[in-house]
């Protein structure tokens, strides 16, 4: 399940409670999400679905939902 | 003025105990006539001003040769009994050396460093001198901030300003005696020496600390009213010893210092100890031994501040710009002293000398805050900041944070070199028990404390963590273990 995986990523990187983990969040919610945190997050998404980001997908992905569109558009749906 | 070996005897009683070493005992007029012997033997090898070495365990042969040679009005420079031959020999050059005493253990090295063996004299008779303040009676050696040791030229002047300062705030009297189990080739061990030989009272010296609780039952044998550690010292006293549980009543006096003992180790100690006053105190080989000390009574509500300058000492805290900081602020500047016991400077070293003293000031390189009611508040030593991604990062945060993890007993934090942001932070962990630790554990705990910047991007588990023969860690060799 692609949530539960990215409740798992932002545990990790941002320190997110899973259980505070939504599709609401955005870039500027979260304080560990700043430029290293999203590095972070990024390699850790990388790892986690197999996939590479090029730079524009990086600046593109500035709230979960952009994360999740990113995702489908690179054939993670699950 | 007098030469500061008259005044170190100035009120020691004929047969009262100065030392106690082991099973023997030696008294204030046994000592003086060893130190007699020993002046002898240096007046007739030498010229004054010449450097003669020590190269000794804490012992008789210490103290008469270091109490000897500032008596001849020669310099002492007492050396790690760590040493190997090439630093002797390194020494030996930079100082220009002209002979060494040691102890039989140390024989060896002497002589495979090339330097003259100095032995006390059958006979000498203890001479008074009327010394110069200025005249320099020590040099001591300093880690710099290469790696590579300083020589911190001690007068005698500084020595009795010094002294008289750090046995005033002790209120130290000839009822008292010394645990000693810092080495003497350490400015804090050499204060011990000092402040209790120049009051009457004796000292124990105990060379083998290692075995904590033979140190323990000597402190009880022998009624030691005063223990000195660094923070190490007092770490491996909590965690590897009996000395909490034991009701150590003897003890009126705890001196700390040497870096930053962490709070709730303090507190452990007060807490088991409620009889004994602990002394937090801040120094730096460039001033001699002490620069300020916490008054025990404030502890309690000044806790985590080195208190504020001795009684003939200036602290102040500088902008760069060298207008005082604000009181009462998180406004952060350095620490700078002035006074009696400012040292001269480094042994052939006016670079490095006018860099940290100026116009009779000592830039000390450490940074602080002051608070309202006037108590520094160490933040970091200069040189120990890193910065990351150009943000200037004190280690102590972080390790303060690590040392917060239950299954770890103890952390050291260093920047290491880093493509990507200039330096990375590197944490050094030393596991409880044998429990081991995963290092992603670690960060992981740091994530969720710290901002990104500061979350180690190095966790290296160790088994302990490196030091200098003066118990400080060495960070130099922390920083090499992330390649």
């Amino acid at each position: 399940m692609i949530t539960a995986r990215l409740a798992r990523i932002f545990a990790k990187a941002f320190a997110l409670d899973p259980s505070e983990f939504n599709h609401g969040i955005l870039h500027g919610d979260l304080k560990k999400w700043d430029s290293i945190g999203h590095m972070a997050m990024v390699a850790a998404m990388e790892k986690e679905f197999k996939v590479e980001f090029d730079v524009d997908e990086i600046m593109e992905m500035q709230s979960v939902a952009e994360i999740i569109v990113v995702l489908t558009r690179k054939g993670v749906t699950d | 003025m007098a030469n500061v070996v008259d005044l170190l005897f100035a009120t020691g009683k004929h047969d009262d105990p100065a030392l106690l070493i082991g099973q023997r005992t030696v008294s204030f007029a046994e000592l003086r006539d060893a130190v007699a012997k020993a002046a002898r033997s240096v007046l007739e090898a030498s010229a004054p001003g010449d450097r003669i070495a020590i190269l000794a365990d804490n012992g008789l042969e210490f103290v008469a040769a270091y109490l000897g040679i500032m008596a001849s009005e020669r310099i002492a420079l007492p050396m790690p009994v760590a040493a190997e031959v090439d630093q002797v020999r390194g020494w030996e050059a930079r100082f220009g050396v002209r002979a060494a005493f040691c102890d039989d253990r140390r024989g060896k090295t002497l002589a495979a460093a090339g330097v003259a063996r100095l032995t006390p004299a059958q006979t000498g008779a203890f001479e008074r001198h009327d010394t110069e303040p200025h005249t320099p009676a020590a040099i001591m050696l300093t880690s710099g901030s290469t790696g590579e040791a300083k020589g911190v030229v001690v007068s005698h002047g500084n020595l009795a300003a010094n002294t008289g300062d750090i046995a005033d705030y002790l209120a130290l009297t000839p009822r008292d005696r010394c645990m000693v189990v810092l080495p003497f080739s350490y400015c804090f061990g050499l204060s011990l020496l000092h402040t209790h030989l120049a009051r009457g009272a004796s000292l124990v010296l105990n060379n083998a600390f290692l075995f904590v609780e033979r140190v323990l039952d000597e402190i009880v044998t022998t009624q030691c009213t005063t223990l000195a550690g660094v923070p190490a010292t007092y770490q491996l006293l909590l965690r590897r010893s009996t000395f909490l549980e034991r009701k150590l009543t003897t003890l009126r006096a705890l001196q700390q210092a040497g870096g930053r003992l962490p709070r709730e180790s303090i507190l452990e100690i007060t807490r088991a100890l409620p009889w004994a006053r602990f002394f937090v105190m801040y120094g730096q080989t460039e001033a001699t031994a002490r620069l300020s000390y916490l008054p025990p009574e404030r502890l309690a509500d000044k806790l985590g501040s080195i208190g504020r300058g001795l009684a003939s000492t200036g602290l102040e805290v500088l902008r760069e710009d060298g207008s005082p900081i604000a009181p009462g602020s998180e406004e952060v500047g350095e620490v700078v002293a002035s006074g009696p016991a400012i040292a001269l400077g480094y042994w052939d070293d006016p670079e490095e000398s006018a860099r940290y003293f100026r116009a009779g000031r000592l830039f000390t390189g450490d940074l602080a805050r002051v608070d309202a009611d006037g108590f520094v508040f160490l933040v970091d030593r200069a040189r120990d900041f890193l910065k990351v991604m150009g943000v200037r990062i004190s280690p102590s945060e972080i390790e303060a944070v690590i040392a917060g993890m239950p299954e770890i007993a103890e952390v050291a934090v260093v920047g290491v070199a880093d493509e990507e942001s200039g330096e990375a932070v590197l944490a050094a962990v030393v596991p409880v028990g044998d429990r081991g630790c995963d290092p992603e554990a670690v960060r992981d705990y740091c994530n969720a404390r710290l901002p990104n910047v500061k979350v180690p991007k190095h966790v290296v588990v160790v088994d302990a963590l490196p030091r200098t023969a003066n118990g400080k860690i060495a960070k130099q060799v922390l920083r090499r273990l992330s390649s």
